[in-house]
């Protein structure tokens, strides 16, 4: 048992199972170390002097209506011009037609293979070069970057979903009669739809974070605004904590709205498992197949993972 | 009305996947309100044989005339042919995001516009028909597989078929749940539906087929009456293949 305890991985399977065993007072770990980087927080307000709670709540109109509205507006528009790109790529990337197939992995590869931060300043430089003179210029390679950038995750959000879907049931719709336009409309979306939720939902606090980058082309959003205030006041923490908290307050309050349609319309036997945290207090329903991860998940705590069995077999050699 | 010609006729069919030769020329034909079971060993070609008869597949060559209207003909939409003839599957395919009802109606509000309120009724009737009165509104995943099974029989029926393919209805189940089903298949049977069933129950076969064809590496081996077929066949590889399913 000494070699299980020395192997990385075992020591967070144990941490997982321990934390699962007892929630409360994980719960009250978390709060305490919560809590300690609180006061860590506040000491450095003391080496900065006082907190200037006036000058946090004169620049809050400032701070949301001109940088919230605009990383709100930026993201909005290229997550939704993004998911009529990624769908389109995802389609191309399942076709029979290799040319397609080749230029969605293509486009794919590229963008998720290259920062954010170099594609922004590429396109700034592009939009730049093609539109000489033109005022906003910068909020058109914003949101060239951002709706390229997101496209290419969002078709590997939506391949999944459509790889989800049981090839039997397509042929049972073909069965009864329905064309490829009604299998996709009445069969196939309805279940994609429902399987991407909760990655799309990550994409898309994903790319609201990464519209902070925006502020190194000139785009007036939250970030820059934080960073133009921190200038010209010559306060640091003042800005940066109004920023951080309205970041999260777009962020925190969507996933949770997310999560509770997701519960509150589920349909058992597709996306969330019954067996997740989230149903605490509610009864498993028999006859629901818990999802893969929840598989691996229970295979990794009953330690019949194979890559497990191996590293402790391994382990165990070398003691 | 006359039934001069035949519910299903298949002639000749021919069907590759690549190199491999999957049907080499079977040929047969069930006539109205008959039953045909189709034995034989795996990768012999049956599944793929009932896949070209609805055009889920279509054959390389051969004809097959559905009510006596030639279906492989390219004037023929696919949706059409596969309207009139529909096909229940070894592991259910229902939709998993729709309840048992919804998975019924489908096709009857999507494809033949029957206004919602008409279609649920009718919905509620054929899973009466196949003892599911209580089970209506459960999802797919909620369903034990003998009851996902009768779900999907009556979502055939539903878009009123002349025929009904079964592909193996039967072979993913567990044994308690296997009669169940083909009580329901043998209740259809009596009612005259025509049937074509891949199936190696062969008490079921010999109860309810009217027809028996042994296929196997692509070819008809032997056909006849099901009784005569299982109880004394003519061929020695029948043979074989029988006393090995009988146990």
């Amino acid at each position: 048992m000494a070699a299980v305890g020395r192997n990385s991985e075992g020591v967070l399977i144990r941490i997982r199972y321990w934390i699962d065993n007892h929630r409360s007072l994980s719960a009250g770990i978390f709060a305490g170390v919560f809590v300690i980087l609180l006061f860590v927080y506040l000491y450095s307000l003391t080496l900065t002097g006082e907190f200037r709670l006036d000058f946090v709540t004169s620049k809050i109109p400032r701070f949301i209506f001109v940088g919230m509205i605009t990383t709100l507006m930026l993201t909005g528009v290229s997550y939704v011009l993004g998911m009529s790109l990624g769908f389109l790529t995802a389609y191309a990337r399942i076709s029979d037609i290799r040319a397609l197939k080749a230029l969605a992995k293509g486009y794919i590869d590229a963008f998720r293979g290259t920062p954010i931060l170099v594609q922004i300043l590429l396109w700034m430089i592009v939009v730049a070069a093609l539109t000489p003179g033109y005022r906003a210029q910068a909020f058109v390679a914003a949101i060239a970057a951002l709706t390229i950038n997101t496209g290419a995750y969002q078709a590997e959000i939506f391949r999944g979903g459509f790889k989800a879907i049981q090839e039997g049931q397509i042929e049972a719709g073909r069965a009864l009669g329905f064309t490829s336009w009604q299998l996709m409309k009445h069969i196939k979306l309805p279940q994609v739809l429902r399987l991407v939720t909760p990655p799309m939902t990550n994409e898309f606090i994903a790319l609201l974070k990464a519209s902070a980058l925006l502020s190194i082309i000139g785009v007036v959003e939250l970030t820059f605004i934080a960073k133009d205030e921190m200038l010209r006041t010559f306060l640091t923490l003042e800005p940066w904590t109004l920023a951080t908290l309205l970041y999260l307050a777009m962020t925190v309050p969507l996933a949770k709205l997310v999560q509770f349609l997701e519960i509150k319309f589920r349909i058992p036997g597709l996306g969330l498992p019954s067996d997740t945290g989230l149903y605490r207090g509610r009864k498993p329903r028999p006859g629901v197949a818990a999802s893969q991860t929840t598989m691996a998940a229970q295979s990794l705590l009953l330690r019949r993972d194979p890559l497990y069995e191996y590293f402790r077999r391994r382990n165990r050699s070398k003691v | 009305m006359s039934s001069s010609h035949p519910m299903i006729k298949a002639e000749n069919i021919h069907k590759s996947y690549d190199s491999l030769r999957v049907l080499k020329g079977v040929s047969l034909s069930v006539d109205k309100g008959d039953v045909l079971v189709i034995v034989g060993p795996s990768g012999s070609g049956k599944s793929t044989l009932l896949r070209c008869i609805n055009l889920l597949v279509y054959p390389d060559s051969g004809s097959i005339w559905i009510d006596g209207i030639l279906t492989t003909h390219h004037e023929v939409r696919p949706e059409w042919v596969r309207e009139k003839v529909a096909m229940v599957f070894q592991s259910f395919n229902l939709f998993s995001h729709l309840r048992a009802v919804d998975n019924v109606t489908l096709g009857l509000r999507k494809i033949k516009g029957i206004n919602p309120e008409e279609a649920r009724e009718a919905g509620i009737h054929l899973l009466k028909s196949v003892g599911l009165e209580d089970k209506i509104d459960e999802y797919p995943a909620n369903l034990s597989g003998g009851q996902q099974q009768r779900v999907a029989i009556a979502r055939a029926l539903a878009m009123n078929p002349k025929v009904v393919l079964f592909d193996e209805p039967t072979s993913a189940l567990d044994p308690e749940f296997i009669s169940e089903v083909l009580d329901v298949m043998t209740r259809l049977a009596n009612e005259g539906m025509t049937m074509i069933v891949v199936t190696h129950e062969i008490g079921f076969a010999k109860g309810v087929a009217d027809h028996l064809v042994f296929l196997e590496g692509g070819r008809v081996l032997e056909e006849g009456g099901a009784r005569e077929v299982i109880e004394s066949p003519r061929r020695r590889r029948t043979q074989e293949f029988m006393s090995k399913i009988l146990g």
